[in-house]
């Protein structure tokens, strides 16, 4: 009996050891019962975690959809290039409104939590007004590069957008191959070529 | 190590400010106060299309709340979630009174559907003094507008509700009871 009750945080810390290398969020999606390019939104961009030790990914990207006339999700971004950055949310229907509500940044030997809450759109909380594909943009979690003058220091921690280097065509790029032999097929490959010209 | 462990728990207990949450008038215990506050959305929440979020075991009795944050002016602890109750209806929070009588209230936060992620979060920052001759602290009723799914905000206003604070209190406690309204300092 002594021994189960000593067994027992040890066996807590090995399932804590083990939930911290569990997955980064989802990096394929099922085409079966996805929706066309008629009626729904394809929702692409880069989101990353940017510091002076160099220029990751913000993990975990949950998405909550919060328009009452549609159903309520909660939705981890799809990664289709794992650490990349690289992101598209599952096509969604016109109308709905999805705002990122948390992120992960996983460290060495620590995981930060960043809890973003529901009010206020942000460039990056996609609405879909037009059927087809939406670039939402390249952001990361970093410190302003490029400050106003106006913010304290605490503020300029944010999520900021990113000078364009290339992150629409290498986000599409990404998440081709998940919409092979699908009605989005046509068009992402239309706008690869001509973001290569 | 053993005495260090009980100064720790020492330093915790003086330096927390303990905080309980009751949707009914109650009072107050020696060297409590009873923080009396009220939060209310405009248009209201959507409680039937949130409580989704809510896990299937809760959904039926899912409510969105308000939480307050509050701690001791010159502590080092303060809490986040001190529960205000519903919205739309007065919460009494309980606290206790530190020695110097001042109360920092960092924030609240409205949480939909009771859920951690769902939350908006308002920073006051303000510090109030609770009074000597009564532990009843009227706070005020915040009330915020907002224009769209995504909650952006219109205003944000404090609105005095006082006389009906004062007269739910005194119904449910007796016509002795005195109430004051917290007045507002920013905290440095």
């Amino acid at each position: 009996m002594k021994h189960r009750s000593t067994l027992a945080p040890v066996l807590a810390l090995i399932v804590l050891a083990l939930a911290s290398c569990a997955t980064a969020g989802p990096s394929s999606i099922s085409t079966k019962d996805l929706g066309g390019p008629d009626t729904h939104t394809l929702a692409y961009g880069y989101l990353g975690y940017h510091s002076i030790f160099g220029k990751g990914a913000a993990e975990n990207a949950m998405f909550a959809q919060l328009n009452p006339e549609h159903e309520a999700a909660l939705y981890y971004a799809v990664r289709p290039a794992g650490n990349s950055g690289y992101f598209f949310l599952t096509p969604q229907p016109v109308g709905s409104s999805w705002k990122l509500i948390e992120f992960v940044k996983r460290g060495s030997n620590s995981i930060t939590y960043y809890k973003r809450g529901v009010a206020g759109k942000n460039p990056y909380d996609p609405r879909m007004e037009k059927p087809g594909l939406l670039y939402i943009g390249a952001y990361a979690y970093g410190r302003d590069e490029n400050p106003n003058g106006t913010q304290s220091e605490y503020e300029l921690w944010d999520i900021h957008e990113l000078r364009d280097e290339g992150y629409e065509l290498g986000s599409l790029k990404a998440l081709l191959p998940n919409f092979k032999r699908t009605a989005w097929q046509a068009l992402i490959e239309a706008r690869i070529k001509e973001l290569s010209k | 190590m053993r005495n260090r462990l009980c100064l720790a728990a020492a330093l915790f207990a003086t330096l927390s400010l303990s905080a309980f949450a009751q949707t009914k008038p109650i009072a107050p215990k020696r060297n409590e106060a009873i923080l009396v506050i009220k939060v209310r959305l405009q248009p209201g929440v959507q409680e039937d299309f949130f409580k989704n979020y809510a896990s299937a075991k809760k959904r039926g009795e899912t409510i969105t709340k308000a939480y307050l944050g509050i701690g001791a002016y010159y502590g080092y602890m303060s809490s986040t979630g001190s529960e205000i109750g519903p919205l739309n209806q007065f919460g009494y929070v309980k606290a206790s009174i530190p020695k110097d009588r001042a109360i920092l209230f960092r924030s609240f936060e409205v949480r939909l559907a009771d859920h951690s992620n769902l939350f908006i979060n308002f920073p006051l920052n303000l510090r109030f003094t609770v009074p000597e001759d009564t532990p009843y602290v009227y706070l005020g009723t915040f009330v915020y507008r907002y224009s769209d799914e995504y909650f952006t905000m219109l205003s944000f206003e404090r609105v005095d509700e006082f006389d009906e604070a004062l007269a739910e209190l005194r119904a449910a406690l007796g016509p002795s009871i005195k109430l004051a309204r917290a007045v507002f300092k920013e905290a440095d």
